[in-house]
């Protein structure tokens, strides 16, 4: 028997036995914890596996082991190496406070370009570092993405924007956004909130009359709000009319308790109204 | 053709049935293990030649009658599958897998007495100060009243940060002649489910090493004497084995972040320390009686990377979140006080608090 015919004899008689045995080939493991990696056959077992990784990953994070839930998060990305798969590691380290780990994940989403993870890395800038420069610049480069208004993190960029350069004291180019928002929103899909930022610019820049004017457009489309009640207020207040400031107040504080109030467990968010303030302000009434 | 009987020989040999010729006679300690997640669930087994087994399991001792059989391991009614035995390792599958390491029982250990009359030090803690972190934290233990005390110093280069102590349940106990260290997972019943199991194999008034299973292997573990500290009733402990994170248990500070905010601002006053820029992240348990401890501090650059910080920023820093007492308690869904975990991050700006996030 020639010499190519004893080894395609052999490799057939390992074949044979290694099927018929079972022996599986495992996958190197990329990491200290136990996550052999047995051959994937379908696109449905692929799946299984990732999110099986990814959830323990959570899991872990969720209970304060962080080394080994993002090593198990990491081994779900080895599985599905796209942006979306990066993107889907970072929520549960921004909730914890490991930012590197967050940022660095959705750096990665964006470089394999998962658009959804530009905006979303520009929301968590905002909202959970407070760098709105930074926020500003991935705003815009997402909105370039696409003809139509967007969105990040379910909120009009448009208005996101004005929020961060409200907050860099940019407040000429706050109005501006408030206003485009305004003007290009569908009226049903319109966000009122806009409003009392808008109102808060103004307020800020002294016009009192139109801050006034924002937070009655507000209260007139929804008159739950009482973020808009109290700044109502302080405008009121401003203008030396106590009682109907003490009254905005009253319809604050009362709308908190009924627990109308905007905000997150997860974190601060611009502009964000706290019970102690209206409390605080309702000294002043009698 | 030689080469064809030398494939299929090792092809038979990589499949690894039991061998029937090692023997189970001995101490054996476990540990559950599944494909994911790490259960340090403790079980001593000791099989004696005639064919009965004595298993310590949550603090208690059963006899049974046991047969290995194939590749079936029968102890009274629970029948096990036998994956993999060799002379120091057998692993068993029923529902999941548990592992379980021969013990040497060869070590004879000294007086137990010995544990409480000192504390201890893990061996490696020795060379910490001369590791690469800056912030890092040193514990020694201590047993005392059916608690092991720890001592946990937090230290920023030389300078000393803060201490605390921490309680739990921890029993010094014999199986048969064999000595263990039992740890609890839940402060109240002291139930040891899911407390990792420690088999004391050296002991002298110098040093002990125990046996345990972290990481889901079977380590060694030395700790070298020192000096006892004090204890009080009053010490930091966390209530159950795992500790969720703030948002899934509902903590809350009262007066919310506002009071947080005002509380430190005011302390610093605007104060400068050094000039660099960016975060101090400090996280904590708040437990089911509102204490907080475990602390944990990491400082970074505004790009994430590593940077030192002015220490008098760390420590004030470290010492104005200690002193937020004022939690709301995490709650289960029972409506039962839990334990938390929480963090702030201080945000720097040319050595200034910019911020507290998020």
């Amino acid at each position: 028997m020639g010499i190519l015919k004893k080894i395609i004899l052999l490799f057939s008689v390992y074949a044979i036995l290694a099927i018929a045995f079972q022996s599986a080939k495992r996958g190197v493991s990329f990491v200290q914890y136990n996550t052999d990696l047995p051959v994937i056959y379908t696109d449905e077992d692929l799946s299984k596996e990732f999110d099986k990784l990814l959830n323990a990953g959570r899991q872990f994070a969720y209970l304060g082991d962080f080394e080994k839930g993002n090593a198990l998060m990491d081994s779900a990305t080895l599985l599905k190496p796209y942006g979306r798969a990066f993107q889907q590691k970072a929520p549960i380290n921004l909730l914890q406070g490991n930012y590197k780990k967050a940022f660095k994940a959705l750096d990665k989403s964006v470089e394999l370009g998962y658009d959804y993870a530009l905006g979303y890395r520009a929301w968590a800038k905002m909202h959970y570092l407070q760098d709105y420069a930074g926020a500003i610049k991935d705003f815009e480069t997402y909105d370039a993405l696409s003809d139509g208004p967007s969105y990040a993190f379910a909120m009009s960029v448009m208005m996101l924007k004005g929020i961060a350069k409200k907050e860099l004291g940019d407040l000429g180019g706050a109005i501006e956004a408030f206003n485009t928002y305004i003007k290009e929103e569908l009226f049903e899909k319109l966000d009122v909130y806009v409003y009392l930022h808008r109102g808060l610019t103004y307020y800020e820049m002294g016009a009192l009359d139109k801050a006034l004017e924002d937070y009655e457009s507000f209260l007139a489309l929804y008159p739950n709000g009482p973020e808009a009640h109290y700044q109502k207020g302080l405008v009121l207040l401003d203008k030396n009319e106590k009682e109907a400031a003490c009254n905005s107040f009253k319809e604050s504080l009362r709308l908190i308790r009924k627990g109308y109030r905007r905000g997150y467990i997860w974190n601060e968010i611009p502009d964000q109204l706290y019970r102690a303030e209206v409390e605080e302000k309702l000294k002043l009434c009698s | 053709m030689y080469i064809t009987i030398c494939a299929f020989l090792w092809s038979i040999w990589s499949c690894k049935p039991p061998d029937t010729t090692l023997k189970l006679e001995g101490l054996w300690l476990g540990n559950y293990q599944h494909e994911l997640y790490e259960f340090p669930l403790p079980i001593i087994w000791f099989f004696s030649n005639d064919s009965l087994m004595t298993e310590w399991k949550r603090r208690e001792q059963k006899d049974f009658e046991w047969l290995l059989s194939g590749d079936v391991l029968l102890i009274d009614t629970m029948e096990y599958v036998v994956q993999n035995f060799t002379k120091n390792q057998i692993v068993l599958e029923r529902e999941t897998v548990i592992v379980f390491d021969k013990i040497d029982t060869t070590r004879k250990e000294k007086n137990l007495d010995f544990l409480e009359q000192y504390a201890w030090r893990k061996k490696e803690q020795k060379s910490r100060k001369s590791q690469k972190k800056d912030l890092y934290t040193e514990e020694i233990h201590r047993f005392k009243d059916d608690k092991i005390w720890i001592q946990r110093t937090y230290w920023y280069d030389q300078l000393q940060l803060g201490q605390e102590i921490e309680m739990r349940c921890g029993k010094i106990e014999r199986f048969k002649e064999y000595p263990l260290i039992v740890e609890a997972g839940y402060w109240d019943t002291c139930d040891s489910l899911y407390a990792p199991l420690q088999y004391v194999t050296d002991l002298d008034k110098h040093s002990y090493t125990v046996l345990t299973a972290k990481g889901k292997k079977m380590r060694e573990i030395t700790y070298e004497a020192t000096d006892l500290f004090e204890v009080s009733d009053s010490a930091f402990y966390v209530c159950s084995q795992s500790v969720g994170a703030y948002y899934g248990v509902n903590i809350s500070y009262k007066g919310e972040k506002k009071a947080v905010k005002d509380f430190v601002f005011n302390a610093l006053k605007n104060q400068q320390f050094g000039t660099e820029s960016g975060y101090i992240m400090i996280r904590f348990v708040i437990n089911c009686a509102g204490q907080l401890g475990n602390f944990e501090i990491e400082q970074t650059d505004l790009n994430f990377n590593t940077i030192k910080f002015d220490k008098q920023l760390i420590k004030r820093l470290f010492l104005l979140t200690k002193s937020l007492t004022d939690w709301k308690i995490g709650k289960n869904e029972e409506g039962e006080h839990i334990d938390g975990r929480k963090f702030f991050t201080y945000k720097i700006e040319n050595g200034r608090l910019k911020a507290i996030l998020p």
